[in-house]
């Protein structure tokens, strides 16, 4: 990471505060470092599945809270 | 990313093989390549273009074909092999690039691209590496986006002038190269892949919602606005395929047009040389219509000297009746006095009487003068009878025809020498563009015209779907929000992963402008420090950056220098390119082609001990003029790793020639 990499994530983590979302620390850590390291790559639906993996680690529910018939198992 | 090693082979001026060692002490960063006009500085540039980016550049910034990067004696040979070798390190390891392009078997004599074989191999500590990860690992150390700003011709540095012109469509280029090079392209995505990711998220969240009765309703809504937004996606696809694929139409047909706007230019002066031809012919032949006209009344003309003569002669006789019939008065007079006389038969002096003698000779006086007042009416006669005479004769000396005659052929002379004249215009015009098919151009330029009009009609259409498009996104958006808050414990999945979205959507979103807002703070103070030490007036404040990451220099009162030399516009873009490697803080090497050109004395030599410093490795490609080995260098002995010299071969082929620093 370069002083400009941690300058913005620095930044994204202070956005959370200022748009009014409790994110957790580690979600924006992971995502800025999938997109800071393909920043220059085009295959965008391969950084997309990296990322919904992402969001996938993090959604956090209790096992039976969901009825609907598209939800997925956490792991 | 340190440079070890550039091989060639035909590449450019450089016929055969020819390898450049570019091992560089930590202490001593540069490497400097002399080499006259035409020698082939820009062509080492290019081959780092080309062994990077499979591109060489000329120098508008346009591609250049592969025909025309290979050596033209090799061609003559038929040696149709081109490639490029670069070797280096980077994060510990040893890396080879290669490049090459080699005429298809079946190709006798190559005429694009397509004619050859192309191939790309990256070495990894000596493992090749498989081709889809080639881009990426290129991409991790010196992106094609940013390479401008590693790679660059000096003489393009006042492309950066372009930066100040806020709604400039080349700033907005170089401005989005900036900011990849600064790594914001990372939120960009980041903001663009949240909302993908939204969208998904929300197409399952109806889809539950659909499932659930209190809450069936809001899954329609969605679905039925997910739909139409859909439409629109598509719709926008379409159109922003076609602006793309017009845009490049466009900027193809420029290209051409450039080369050939000389050729335009000349046929312009061909049609107004001939539009001046046809109106000298026109006047050519009203003036010969003219002079038949007046030469039917010369023979007028040819009788002047006899006219003249006899009209002297009719004049001395008028003049000579004119004065008979003044002596008619005088004689009326005397005729009244000899009637009184001879009525009265007295004298009218001493009343005697008139004797019979006077009276017969009075009487004889008398007859003698009423015969002369008979013939004075002869005079009158004749007066009348010379000014008719003299009047019919006028007319025959009033013509002018001579006089015409002369002024219409002065007039047709001087038509005549301007005709020559455009005659010899239109010849050398018509040479300059023999070979041309000017009709072709005319085409071209009609069909730019009309693709731009074309052009201004999409990005019309599109932003006028744009507007809908956003109007439904957020009436989802509001929707979704809605059904999120009811959901309660049911679909929670969904909802906590539109939730999620939403919020990485808000955070990236939010984050783009504070962050370029903080590098365009931290690149003006790093390229004021750099400037300050470049510039030659060090009354300047320093710099101030505009939203597009434009530089204006800022004087000692703290106002803007609108005006600015060209060396000034150099020394403000090496400024702006030392900022942005010192503010990106991620190593790779300079490579700069002629960067000294525009400067004076002062301002290279200020550029000369700064550039050491710009990175880790820097190769500097210089022609003598720009700068002296012994008066330039004198004081960079200490930082220079390896010195080269461009040889010239012949008129097509150089050689590279070390000065310093081991073999080539």
């Amino acid at each position: 990471m370069t002083e400009t990499d941690n300058r913005a994530l620095q930044i994204l983590l202070d956005q959370r505060t200022q748009v009014g979302t409790e994110l957790p620390e580690k979600l924006i850590i992971d995502t800025y470092h999938l997109e800071r390291t393909h920043q220059y790559d085009r295959d965008s639906d391969v950084i997309i599945g990296a990322l919904r993996r992402i969001i996938d680690e993090h959604l956090d529910l209790a096992p039976g809270d969901d009825v609907s018939p598209t939800s997925r198992t956490r792991g | 990313m340190i440079f070890r090693r550039l091989r060639l082979r035909n590449f450019g001026p450089y016929k055969g093989e020819h390898s450049l060692d570019l091992t560089t002490q930590p202490s001593r960063r540069l490497i400097i390549v002399f080499g006259d006009n035409m020698r082939g500085k820009t062509s080492l540039l290019n081959a780092f273009r080309w062994v990077l980016y499979g591109q060489a550049l000329d120098r508008r910034s346009q591609p250049v074909d592969l025909i025309r990067l290979i050596n033209t004696d090799a061609q003559h040979e038929h040696d149709w092999a081109i490639s490029v070798s670069l070797t280096f390190e980077h994060e510990g390891s040893g890396y080879e690039l290669l490049r090459q392009s080699i005429r298809r078997p079946i190709v006798a004599t190559p005429r694009h691209s397509g004619d050859f074989e192309h191939s790309l191999q990256l070495r990894k500590d000596g493992a090749v590496l498989s081709q889809d990860t080639i881009e990426h690992y290129l991409n991790q150390m010196i992106p094609a986006q940013v390479s401008r700003f590693y790679l660059f011709d000096g003489e393009l540095l006042q492309e950066y002038e372009q930066l100040l012109i806020d709604d400039g469509r080349q700033g907005e280029d170089i401005k989005i190269a900036i900011e990849h090079v600064l790594g914001v392209p990372a939120l960009l995505n980041g903001r663009d892949h949240a909302r993908t990711l939204l969208k998904q998220a929300q197409a399952r969240q109806a889809k539950d919602l659909k499932h659930i009765n209190a809450l069936k309703s809001y899954g329609e809504q969605m679905e039925a606005l997910q739909a139409e937004i859909r439409s629109h996606e598509a719709d926008l696809g379409d159109l922003r395929g076609k602006l793309a694929a017009t845009n490049s139409d466009i900027e193809e047909l420029e290209r051409a047009l450039l080369e050939t706007q000389g050729v335009e230019g000349d046929k312009a002066e061909l049609d107004g040389h001939r539009a001046t031809q046809k109106r000298l012919l026109d006047e050519e032949r009203q003036l010969r219509d003219e002079r038949v006209k007046v030469t039917r009344n010369a023979w007028k003309d040819l009788l002047q000297p006899r006219l003249r003569s006899h009209i002297r002669d009719l004049e001395n006789a008028k003049r000579a009746h004119e004065a008979a019939i003044e002596q008619r008065g005088n004689v009326r007079a005397r005729v009244d006095q000899l009637c009184s006389l001879l009525n009265t038969n007295r004298c009218p002096l001493c009343d005697h009487s008139i004797s019979d003698g006077d009276r017969e000779r009075f009487g004889a006086q008398r007859g003698a003068l009423e015969g002369e007042l008979h013939a004075s009416d002869t005079h009158i006669n004749e007066v009348g009878r010379i000014n008719a005479a003299l009047s019919r004769y006028e007319k025959l000396r009033t013509s002018g025809a001579t006089e015409a005659l002369q002024v219409n052929q002065r007039q047709l002379a001087n038509i005549a020498v301007q005709l020559t004249r455009v005659e010899s215009d239109i010849e050398r015009t018509t040479e300059r563009i023999a070979g041309y098919d000017t009709a072709e151009i005319a085409s071209r330029r009609a069909k730019s015209k009309r693709l731009i009009e074309f052009r201004g009609k999409l990005s019309s259409d599109l932003a006028s779907i744009e507007g809908t498009q956003r109007h439904k996104q957020r009436e989802l958006d509001a929707l979704s929000r809605l059904a999120s808050a009811k959901t309660g414990s049911l679909a929670k999945r969904s909802t906590r992963e539109v939730e999620i979205c939403r919020a990485l959507d808000a955070v990236y979103s939010s984050a783009i402008e504070k962050l370029r807002d903080e590098l365009r703070r931290v690149v003006e103070g790093e390229a004021t420090a750099v400037f300050k030490r470049l510039t030659t007036e060090q009354s300047y404040l320093g710099l101030r950056i505009n939203s597009y990451y434009g530089l204006t220099i800022v004087d000692s009162q703290g106002r803007d220098v609108t005006v600015r030399s060209a060396g000034a516009e150099q020394v403000v873009a090496l400024a702006l390119i030392a900022a942005l490697n010192r503010t990106v803080g991620k190593p790779a090497p300079v490579v700069m082609d002629t960067p000294l050109g525009r400067l004076d004395p002062k301002h290279r030599r200020n550029i000369l001990r700064f550039i050491s410093e710009m990175a880790e490795q820097v190769l500097l490609l210089v022609h003598e003029g720009e700068s002296d080995p012994d008066r330039d260098l004198g004081e960079l002995r200490n930082s220079v790793s390896r010195e080269y010299e461009l040889e010239r071969i012949s008129s097509a082929q150089s050689a590279v020639r070390p000065r310093l620093g081991g073999e080539a």
